[in-house]
């Protein structure tokens, strides 16, 4: 998602407190495509799917879920 | 609903850029969804059972959802659409999901609500199927959206002007699912106990471009796959505004807009749910019951049904 305006949700910065989704939302998410777990990277927090080579981000402690805003995971 | 040709009938990249558009003003136009949002609290308070855990799917801006919170019965409710500028205005735990392809764990949730957003999406079937996988067993989806009436003389007005003015018809206004259909596929989704109602509601305008510019605010514009590219000229809307008048317009001037709302209740499968017994595994004689005599009628019982069915 690149079209949200203005606000706070276009930083790069390190996760901090308040943009960590309720651990209890985590816990219900799986990968939209495969339906597998994701598993949390907090460097660049984001949600992994593994089986989907997928990463989903989170901004303003909103996990982002869709396919269009998923990064791919080709090198690893 | 989807034809057998094309699956694709909504562009949804399209809807969701229409949609983030909207959002800024999305209060301001809501008064469809405040009603339908009236109506699932109503519904939901006489289920007496408790949802630890919901999801409300195309949350919007988070009306239902800050709605529904109020309710003895509800828990956690987590709000999910495709337009993250919607989902900024939501106010508890939120998600951006694609109501096709839903990232939610299966059996991890109670209940699913859904206000007007089910009729924008491609694949129902596909939807549900996902939202009965979600469901803890006797877990409940309650969800209305848009049936076939809904702005019909819209459709009307369009295809009687176009037809005249560039000689053919293109996709303007949405086909949109009816009550039976509907639950015909909660049925093939592999929900029990379905139940599907509809409602005709009639809102009054003051003029056909007075009801436009209020879909486009509700992020509901025109974003069928086979809408036509190029915009509508000038003269093509001024013969659709006239036909949709000479035709629709009430005796005081202004003009109605159908919106019919199917609203199905449906629980995910679970043993203590009430289900028919099989033909044949009855333990007790209804002539017994009645205290009377058998008498047969000389027809074998399948014969019977079948002509019971054909009335």
């Amino acid at each position: 998602m690149t079209d949200v305006k203005g606000e706070s949700n276009r930083q790069d910065k390190p996760a901090s407190e308040a943009e960590i989704p309720d651990p209890k939302l985590l816990e219900l998410l799986v990968c939209p495509l495969t339906k597998k777990p994701l598993v949390y990277d907090p460097k660049r927090h984001e949600l992994v799917s593994k089986a989907a080579k997928l990463a989903f981000p989170i901004k303003s402690g909103i996990p982002l879920m869709t396919l269009e805003a998923a990064r791919h995971l080709d090198d690893e | 609903m989807a034809s057998e040709t094309s699956n694709i009938v909504f562009d949804r990249a399209q809807l969701r850029r229409q949609r983030n558009r909207a959002a800024g003003g999305a209060a301001d136009h809501d008064f469809l969804l405040a009603y339908v949002s009236d109506d699932l609290v109503d519904r939901l308070s006489i289920v007496t059972r408790s949802f630890p855990a919901t999801l409300n799917l195309g949350a919007h801006h988070g009306l239902l959802s800050r709605r529904i919170r109020e309710l003895d019965n509800v828990g956690v409710v987590i709000d999910a659409d495709a337009s993250l500028n919607l989902l900024m205005q939501c106010t508890g735990p939120r998600v951006l999901a694609d109501e096709e392809a839903l990232p939610f764990a299966s059996e991890s949730l109670d209940l699913v609500v859904s206000g007007l957003a089910f009729q924008f999406v491609n694949d129902l079937p596909g939807t549900l199927i996902q939202i009965r996988k979600a469901l803890r067993p006797d877990g409940l989806l309650l969800a209305t959206l848009l049936g076939g009436a809904t702005l019909r003389e819209l459709r009307h007005a369009w295809l009687v002007a176009e037809s005249e003015v560039s000689g053919g018809v293109s996709p303007r206004v949405a086909p949109f699912a009816d009550v039976r259909e509907v639950g015909a596929l909660l049925q093939r989704a592999g929900f029990a106990l379905p139940v599907v109602d509809s409602e005709t509601l009639t809102v009054t305008y003051d003029s056909p471009l007075a009801l436009m510019r209020e879909l486009k605010k509700m992020g509901a514009a025109n974003a069928l796959s086979g809408r036509h590219r190029h915009p509508v000229t000038r003269h093509l809307l001024a013969r659709a505004c006239e036909v949709y008048i000479d035709t629709f317009a009430t005796s005081d001037g202004r003009i109605p807009a159908t919106f019919e709302l199917i609203t199905m209740t449906a629980w995910a499968p679970h043993e203590s749910q009430q289900k028919p017994l099989r033909p044949g595994s009855a333990q007790h004689r209804l002539a017994d019951a009645l205290g009377t005599t058998e008498h047969s009628t000389g027809e074998k019982p399948d014969q019977v049904g079948n002509s019971k069915r054909r009335d």
